[in-house]
């Protein structure tokens, strides 16, 4: 019957040398939780003009998964790239760029060096006015980061599902491609993010709100 | 005439498969999950979260054959997927027993068995994050032993071809280190069917892009029986992993899941879970640690008619405590119904 206390043993001594409470031990007091650079306006928290912000909060996990809810508006020619799961420097990050080039919504999606360009899916999406998303990111993938594209409706993941995403890159759930794009190259490459920070890059646009929480699909 | 032939092949058929020892299984797992919170994750609707049909036979008098197929509800569609296809054979070499093909890896409790024979609905925060929703699996050789000790010993090892590991979605990549496993266990036993055992587990992976996974882990099963009612089950595992990134990063996590139930009667069964999962590595920009822990609690009452058809409802919350603030919280409800057709084979301890 010894032998049934001794794991318990081991854990409760694991345990009493960490903190299992979570509290506040000022780490998150220092910095505001963003780190804007110049030529970037902040003011109540969205962001104005040309620049960078990365969140100083992490996502927690490298291998891990999170949501995205993105409003924005773009000015011609202006671009807001997301970054998630990077280092600091928001290098070797996996994440989604949107673009108003003559009139239209261009939108891509990006990690390790490559680019995938997704045409016919946004057509439908007015690129002069407010453009509202919700994207997750699953970097916690063995091959690729699974990333997800719906039109924003709520907060709650109910509303959200791999069959109405308007971009899914899991090979085995596009449906019939407008584009004769089916990502393969993206899971053969095995893309994902290299570190736990996120942020934003602007090119003359306005983000409202730039929030990241738990994923909305568990696929 | 006809019904005479139709007579025949059936009985002929039917010795055909009782000659050769041919078993075949089939389980259901339906999942209903409700939401409980706005944050919740769960699908709201009922699902199948499992289907799988297995097939186990000698081949020879040297080799077992064991194939099990299942299939998935992802995203709403279904995908079926060849989850075990492998030889076995306790009987190549005396003292040894291996294993050829595709399989659940022999590590830890809960990843080697099939999710219909889990005690609870869903796997642990830990499992989920080191491991997978339901086990890994994967193509290689598995070679067992009981040591030659005084005391019960068993050693398990395992390579496998490493291109998969986890949750993925495509063929995989082929690794710089292929997948590789040890797990050392002991048991005491107390009376007759009560007993517990303990593990102690290490499994390594290099993969394509360079990254390296190493997860070490404890697990103990305890199981007191009163005639045919295990009256108590208490069983835990204990994971530590460190993923070194190619970009010269590196994380390390601990997880731990602690699960009690206490069987009422041969019908009735209650129980409890608690989930919890530290990340040491987390940083802020500033580079200063960031304290954090998931706790997660699991409330369960399970229902059965006999060994064949389950019921269990249960109830579970989880949340992150990072720099004193609550986050990510998922409450949620489940009801799962799991049910065997045909002969199942004897479970382990």
């Amino acid at each position: 019957m010894k032998n049934a206390f001794l794991p318990l043993l081991l854990v409760l001594i694991l345990i009493s040398a960490c903190d299992i409470t979570g509290k506040d031990t000022g780490a998150n007091q220092a910095i505001d939780g963003t780190q804007v650079t110049t030529g970037l306006q902040n003011i109540d928290g969205k962001l104005s003009g040309s620049g960078r912000v990365v969140v100083s909060k992490s996502l927690g996990q490298v291998r891990g998964a999170s949501s995205f809810h993105l409003r924005f508006k773009l000015q011609d020619e202006g671009e807001v790239r997301l970054s998630t799961y990077g280092r600091a420097d928001l290098d070797q990050s996996v994440g989604v760029e949107f673009r108003r080039k003559a009139g239209l919504l261009e939108v891509k999606i990006f990690g390790g060096g490559v680019d995938t360009l997704i045409l016919n899916r946004f057509e439908n999406f007015q690129a002069s006015g407010v453009l509202d998303f919700m994207i997750d990111v699953h970097n916690n993938h063995d091959d690729a980061a699974h990333l997800f594209i719906w039109r924003y409706t709520s907060d709650n993941s109910s509303d959200y599902g791999a069959q109405n995403a308007i971009v899914n890159t899991d090979f085995f759930k596009l449906p019939l491609d407008l584009d004769g794009l089916d990502f393969p190259e993206w899971h053969d490459l095995a893309v994902k993010g290299n570190g736990p920070f996120w942020g934003l890059d602007l090119i003359d646009a306005e983000v409202e709100i730039y929030k990241a929480g738990p994923p909305k699909d568990n696929s | 005439m006809n019904k005479m032939i139709t007579l025949l092949l059936v009985f002929l058929s039917t010795s055909a498969i009782a000659d050769t020892g041919l078993e075949i299984v089939a389980a259901g797992d339906l999942v209903y999950s409700q939401s409980l919170n706005d944050e919740s994750a769960a699908t709201e609707k009922l699902a199948v979260r499992g289907a799988e049909v297995m097939l186990f036979a000698p081949i020879d008098h040297i080799w077992d054959g064991v194939f099990s197929l299942a299939a998935h509800d992802e995203g709403g569609s279904t995908n079926f997927e060849v989850h075990e296809l492998y030889v076995s054979s306790s009987k190549l070499i005396d003292g040894s027993r291996f294993k050829i093909g595709q399989f659940f890896l022999g590590i830890g409790r809960l990843n080697r068995s099939h999710q219909h024979d889990w005690p609870f609905t869903r796997a642990p925060k830990v499992h989920r994050d080191f491991l997978a929703e339901e086990a890994v699996f994967d193509a290689g050789v598995e070679w067992g032993t009981l040591l030659p000790t005084e005391f019960y010993l068993d050693l398990t090892i395992g390579v496998t071809s490493g291109h998969r590991f986890g949750h993925v979605h495509s063929s995989g990549t082929k690794p710089k280190t292929p997948t590789h496993y040890m797990r050392l266990a002991t048991f005491v036993d107390f009376t007759r069917g009560s007993g517990l055992e303990l593990g102690t587990t290490y499994l390594g992976r290099n993969n394509s892009q360079g990254e390296k996974m190493q997860i070490v882990g404890l697990d103990s099963t305890f199981k007191w029986r009163e005639g045919k009612l295990v009256k108590w089950l208490v069983t835990s595992e204990l994971m530590y992993r460190k993923l070194d990134f190619a970009s010269a990063s590196s994380e390390e996590e601990l997880g731990f899941y602690l699960f009690g139930e206490r069987g009422w009667t041969p019908a009735f069964r209650s129980g409890i879970r608690f989930d919890t999962l530290k990340n040491f590595s987390e940083r802020n920009l500033l580079q200063k640690k960031v304290n954090n822990i998931h706790w997660g609690a699991t409330l369960q009452s399970s229902y059965q008619t006999s060994e064949f058809f389950k019921t269990r409802l249960s109830l579970s919350h989880e949340f992150r405590r990072v720099e004193g603030l609550t986050q990510d919280k998922d409450t949620r409800a489940q009801l799962q119904f799991v049910f065997i057709i045909g002969a199942h084979p004897a479970h382990d301890f």
